[in-house]
């Protein structure tokens, strides 16, 4: 799997926004976090590499979708590894 | 407390807290934003590093596991891109991973390349070398490190006195160094990213940011999410990504940004709007040497003929007087921009009110007017008195992670010495023998090769001028990237006494016809340091091993400087008899860092090489940063000085007072290296020309090139990652709707495109992602199957020998048609 954390700006209207929000948590790859003000975190976790930039690019169109960042993704697919994990904070 | 995770389940949660941090902290009014760490793994560390793609110069957090890279997150401790990265960015840990990794070093025997040791690798290089040194060059980039390019000029011209030493960064940022140069006596902005979190205006002159720099674009549409207003201007050759967040698109013909400058300085001073006291205080006039000639002035190749560098002094008056003609009328008729959108942009720059960005990069400096239109820029912010708050001021951009910390500041051009030192000035040649402890004399005055220049004697035979004879290229791709590339790369076929060597980490058009290569570390896996666009310099260390026997550039050039030592090359000690890369541990103990044994063992190389090369950057008041104090910032920006308490202050504006500290008390503005010893800058005057290939009756389209957002340059890196492959597997090239029509082609057919140099057939796109006007086409040249560069022009700006990739005359007939038709 290929998995990314990414925040989605949207424009400054709360029912663009609401709608967008719903249109993302509907679609499959997305795991919606929390909205802060007109950012939303969300993270993509998709089957193959060209899905990842075929659904970041679906994003970025969606209506009210000014923007979105990337802040995190994984680069190798270790699916099949168990990790040890320590603190987390 | 240790629990049992799935990578998945880590990587998972590590993506959200990573985006939720992110989203919080964008989203934070409060002073101090809420910070959220990444989570702490068992057997993952993480580690900084600067992006290894563009000259943004954002940070990443990259997570190891087990030697290998498994993970990316924007550095949230960053003041560059605060935790964001673009989709390139995204991806930069792949770059390690691509299948066909160059793992050993080959050498071509009897027509194939060969697997050999690195002894005989090092020792051919040092043979060939050792037989005729002044036939030797070397070729490096914007994407060497700091040590690495280094080492490279410390070799080439303290070694061999010899210049023969250029960057490929002499193709995408020359123009900007003449630029400054020119206009402040001394390189690089005074100013800093930080600007463009308050300017009110943001003018791009043919840049593309939302592709090209896209963490920079998005601080500027950050703010609009804030309820700020910034108005964007873009005034290009054609409609980008970009285009499409500004307030005003203004489509400019080639060379229309020199009479779209000149307007706005005529406007000024004929609605008295400029600002008389900033001019009064701070700048002076210049032209070129023989202003009197440019009444009658008709060609770019007539202008070379008397225009210079440096220039002369003009008063006011006269300078009025040149930029009197450039109305808003006749600069329309130039340019192509409507009156209308000519005399915005002078009551834009006639607003005191506003606080006004300007920013550049490939689109002004490959131009065969790159240092006229840069100091043209210049000189309406001078002019308007648009200069020296946070928010107002002109800055250009760079293309490559370290074009401005390892070719401006390092020299590695064929002019320059570290520390923005010049070959051709004696006192300064003694400074770098002095600090490099060599014997006076040893440094070469005559001024190397240019880029152009040099592949071009590479690609002439040796008994018709040809004077280079071998070539040894690191980080970069010569063989796409030149312009006129049948001419300036592939002329080496054939030539049975040229020797190409090439360090790099993947087969590129330039290993095709490599004779020796050699396989490079790359990014994390090895030490580094890279000075980005805002003279902001930072650091990372080595993370994971390179794959098979790569290694470091910097290590090949030592050793082959050790071999060359023990073959009885002079050169190659300094004036007490030590080898010039003689290193030290910590006992004082030399440490043969030539052994690759060594080089990462009992001493930090690259701390070794920074230290030393950081004395040249006090000689202009470039001071870098000590080497622990980058170890523990995200890049600081120069000079960093250390104030009484110990500490040491990153400069955010050079030359302003409060800010910088070399400026005098009571000076407010104080350009300390101005050209006219005054402390004052200078404002130019540069006149307008028409590009010297322009479309006629047999070529009667402009041809522009460029980049797209998910390729970096020539995509050798970019396009073994798979994503990014996929999504933009392949060139094309960009045709009006109009030009289409009346050839009757359709999107996804093929095209044929002929120029005065070359040949190309591509498929066409249609009003695709950028759209051309009329008349005009663009090619992205990150496609190594289908090389734009076939067709492109080697001419040059005169001063800053930067060709022009973004204007040659080209037709276009369908691939199936025999005979030329015309378009446009």
């Amino acid at each position: 799997m290929h998995i990314s954390g990414l925040v989605v700006a949207f424009e400054p209207k709360l029912d663009v926004i609401q709608s967008a929000m719903a249109v993302i948590q509907q679609a499959g790859p997305f795991t919606v976090g929390e909205l802060a003000g007109q950012r939303l975190s969300v993270v993509m976790e998709v089957a193959t590499p060209e899905d990842s930039l075929q659904w970041h690019r679906w994003l970025s169109e969606l209506p009210g979708v000014i923007n979105v960042s990337v802040a995190y993704v994984s680069v190798a697919d270790h699916d099949s590894e168990v990790m040890a994990q320590g603190a987390q904070s | 407390m240790t629990n049992e995770l799935s990578r998945r389940d880590f990587v998972r949660t590590s993506a959200m807290a990573a985006a939720t941090a992110l989203a919080l902290e964008q989203n934070a009014t409060a002073k101090q934003p809420p910070r959220m760490e990444l989570p702490v793994i068992a057997d993952v560390t993480w580690n900084k590093a600067p992006c290894r793609f563009c000259g943004t110069g954002c940070h990443v957090q990259v997570a190891v596991k087990d030697n290998r890279v498994v993970a990316i997150a924007g550095d949230r401790q960053a003041e560059v891109n605060k935790g964001l990265l673009c989709v390139k960015g995204y991806h930069v840990g792949s770059i390690l991973y691509g299948k066909d990794r160059l793992t050993t070093p080959m050498l071509r025997k009897n027509g194939k390349m060969e697997p050999i040791s690195w002894e005989e690798a090092i020792d051919t290089i040092a043979q060939r070398v050792m037989k005729a040194p002044n036939r030797f060059a070397f070729y490096g980039s914007g994407q060497w490190t700091v040590p690495e390019g280094y080492a490279a000029n410390k070799f080439m011209k303290g070694g061999l006195s010899s210049n023969q030493i250029e960057p490929n960064a002499r193709l995408c940022m020359a123009s900007a160094v003449t630029g400054y140069i020119s206009t402040y006596g001394v390189d690089e902005p005074y100013n800093c990213y930080d600007d463009l979190d308050h300017a009110d205006v943001v003018i791009l002159w043919g840049n593309n940011p939302a592709e090209m720099h896209p963490v920079l674009f998005s601080r500027i549409i950050d703010r609009r999410l804030r309820g700020d207003k910034v108005i964007l201007v873009d005034i290009s050759q054609r409609r980008t990504r970009t285009s499409e967040q500004a307030n005003h698109v203004m489509t400019m013909k080639p060379n229309g940004d020199l009479a779209i400058a000149n307007c706005i300085a005529q406007q000024l001073i004929a609605n008295k709007t400029y600002n008389a006291e900033f001019v009064s205080k701070y700048c002076n006039f210049r032209a070129d040497a023989e202003p009197a000639r440019y009444d009658t002035l008709k060609s770019w190749d007539e202008y070379k003929t008397f225009g210079t560098l440096m220039g002369k002094p003009i008063t006011f008056e006269q300078y009025q007087q040149m930029v009197a003609p450039y109305t808003p009328e006749k600069a329309s008729e130039m340019s192509g921009l409507s009156v209308d959108e000519l005399k915005l942009l002078g009551k834009l720059f006639g607003n005191p009110q506003l606080k006004i960005v300007s920013l550049w990069c490939m689109g002004m400096n490959q131009h065969t007017m790159g240092t006229a239109i840069n100091n043209l820029v210049h000189g309406i912010h001078l002019l308007s008195g648009h200069f020296g708050r946070p928010g107002d001021g002109p800055q250009s951009l760079t293309g490559q992670p370290s074009a401005c910390g390892t070719v401006r500041e390092v020299g590695t051009l064929c002019h320059a010495l570290p520390g923005d030192l010049k070959v051709d000035d004696d006192a300064q040649r003694a400074k770098a023998e002095h600090l490099w402890n060599l014997p006076a004399g040893r440094i070469n005055p005559k001024i190397g090769y240019h880029t152009v220049l040099m592949w071009e004697k590479f690609c002439t035979p040796s008994d018709k001028g040809g004077d280079i004879d071998t070539i040894w290229v690191q980080v970069t791709n010569p063989g796409q990237s030149l312009p006129n590339i049948n001419k300036l790369f592939r002329g080496k076929k054939g030539l049975e006494n040229k020797f190409l060597i090439v360090s790099d980490v993947y087969p590129t058009a330039t290993t095709e016809l490599a004779d020796l290569i050699l396989p490079s570390a790359l990014w994390v896996e090895k030490n580094g340091v890279f000075g980005n666009s805002e003279r902001r310099t930072h650091q990372w260390f080595k993370m994971v091993s390179p794959p098979g026997q790569a290694r470091d550039d910097c290590w090949q050039t030592i050793a082959v400087a050790h071999r060359l030592l023990e073959l009885g090359h002079p050169g190659m000690k300094d004036k007490d008899g030590k080898f010039i890369f003689h290193v030290t541990d910590v006992k004082g103990e030399p440490v043969e860092i030539w052994k690759w044994e060594n080089y990462y063992g009992k001493v930090n190389v690259d701390e070794k090489l920074y230290t030393e090369y950081r004395q040249f950057t006090k000689i202009k008041h470039k001071d870098v940063a000590p080497y622990a104090e980058l170890v523990k910032a995200r890049g600081l920006r120069w000079p960093v000085i250390q104030k009484p308490n110990g500490d040491w202050q990153e400069t955010r504006y050079r030359f302003i007072e409060g800010y910088d500290s070399y400026v005098e008390k009571g000076k407010g503005i104080q350009f300390y290296h101005s050209v006219t010893k005054d402390d004052k800058a200078l404002i130019w005057f540069r006149p307008y020309l028409a590009p010297p290939e322009v479309p006629d009756k047999d070529y009667p389209l402009w041809l522009d090139t460029g980049r797209v957002l998910e390729h970096w340059h020539t995509g050798t890196m970019t396009m073994r990652i798979p994503q990014l492959r996929r999504a933009m597997p392949g060139s094309y090239v960009e045709v009006s709707r109009e030009d289409a029509g009346q050839l009757g082609i359709k999107t996804g057919d093929q095209v044929r495109l002929e120029t005065r140099r070359g040949t190309l057939t591509l498929p066409a796109w249609i009003d695709g992602r950028g759209k051309c006007p009329p008349g005009h086409l663009f090619i992205p040249f990150f496609d190594e199957k289908l090389m734009c560069n076939l067709l492109t022009l080697e001419a040059h700006c005169p001063f800053s020998k930067q060709p022009d990739y973004k204007k040659c005359a080209v037709r276009m007939v369908k691939a199936n048609q025999s005979t030329p038709t015309s378009g446009g």
